[in-house]
């Protein structure tokens, strides 16, 4: 089923097309929220309160703008009102999970370097790690993450940038003589 | 080399697949005959690439097989705004008990109305007349019995009185 049709029928109250159009996206959030979260427990929350919100709010959305772009926005929002909330309130500061590294088999290398990379994320303004995660992990161009964030190009590729800077500067070790 | 920083200021885009094709060519050109231009775009792309499968290893075996539960949930569970809602509806508002007590209230009123012309014996049929006489005379007639009325002045029946 297409999906134009997905979301119409949602907009019609179908929760049985909203799931299908969820299970589309679930993935590529959850990879987002975890991008900004570092914490799987937390990610799937927010990952289940994106979707609660779109539902909620599907009756508005006009096919003018793509529903990745709406649902990534609705994504990013969350995800910075939860950090927000962490650093207003530390005590419930979740401890980050330990890299994943790709598994039993993956290099000890492999492993400090993720635990690095989430190091280097966690000290990121939020702005900017969004911003490297969509046009990184994500793949989304500029306009689209300009839309996504609500903000102007010039803003994107500045925040682009100097998040590249940090990773560049936090990675520097792993990276000189190629990986 | 001297297209080096022009180079440095494109390598983002260029990496990002955001340069005119014009461009494109030129960084490209360059690229092939630059060491250190081709090692600054390599790191970026070994950012990316380090960035992306740091996530993927971590999104692989994420559990979102039962994330519709969750969701579905709470879909079925109030919002914040219906539940404040309910709450100003009723305390401030209170709607429903208004709406009995108007609707009773209604019923009472019709009852009240209707119950005399279903109890109450048919009127009986009445004929009136009026006699042009020296006084007014009115006849009432009814079924079995016929009162009539003679008008006097006030005057007049007190004369008569004497």
């Amino acid at each position: 089923m297409e999906e134009r049709e997905l979301i119409e029928r949602s907009q019609r109250g179908e929760k049985d097309a909203f799931q299908e159009l969820m299970v589309l996206y679930q993935r590529k959030i959850y990879s987002l929220l975890y991008g900004m979260v570092w914490n799987r427990e937390d990610a799937l929350e927010l990952t289940q309160e994106v979707f609660v919100k779109a539902y909620r709010s599907i009756k508005g959305f006009r096919m003018a703008s793509s529903f990745y772009t709406w649902l990534y926005r609705i994504a990013v929002n969350l995800a910075l009102d939860f950090r927000r909330q962490r650093v207003a309130n530390p005590e419930i500061q979740k401890e980050v999970d330990p890299p994943n590294g790709g598994g039993p088999d993956a290099s000890l290398l492999r492993k400090e370097l993720n635990a690095q990379i989430n190091r280097t994320l966690g000290h990121l303004p939020p702005q900017q790690r969004a911003v490297l995660l969509f046009r990184e992990v994500e793949g989304l161009t500029y306009k689209e993450i300009a839309k996504v964030m609500g903000c102007r190009l010039g803003t994107v590729m500045s925040r682009l940038h100097y998040a590249r800077e940090g990773m560049r500067r936090a990675l520097a070790p792993y990276l000189k003589g190629g990986d | 080399m001297p297209d080096c920083s022009r180079v440095a200021s494109l390598l983002e885009k260029y990496a990002d697949g955001a340069l005119s094709q014009d461009e494109t060519a030129f960084v490209k050109g360059h690229l092939k005959g630059c060491q250190r231009c081709r090692k600054e775009l390599d790191e970026l792309l070994a950012i990316r690439e380090h960035l992306r499968e740091a996530v993927q290893a971590e999104v692989a075996d994420a559990p979102l097989a039962g994330i519709w539960e969750g969701v579905a949930e709470r879909l079925e569970a109030p919002t914040v705004m219906e539940r404040i809602w309910w709450w100003v509806k009723a305390l401030v508002f209170p709607v429903r008990p208004l709406k009995a007590l108007a609707w009773g209230a209604a019923l009472v009123v019709l009852f009240l109305v209707t119950l005399p012309l279903l109890t109450a014996p048919p009127t009986p049929r009445v004929v009136v007349e009026s006699v042009e006489s020296e006084h007014p005379i009115m006849i009432f007639q009814g079924e079995g019995e016929t009162t009539i009325v003679w008008l006097f002045e006030k005057e007049e029946r007190k004369e008569g009185m004497r």
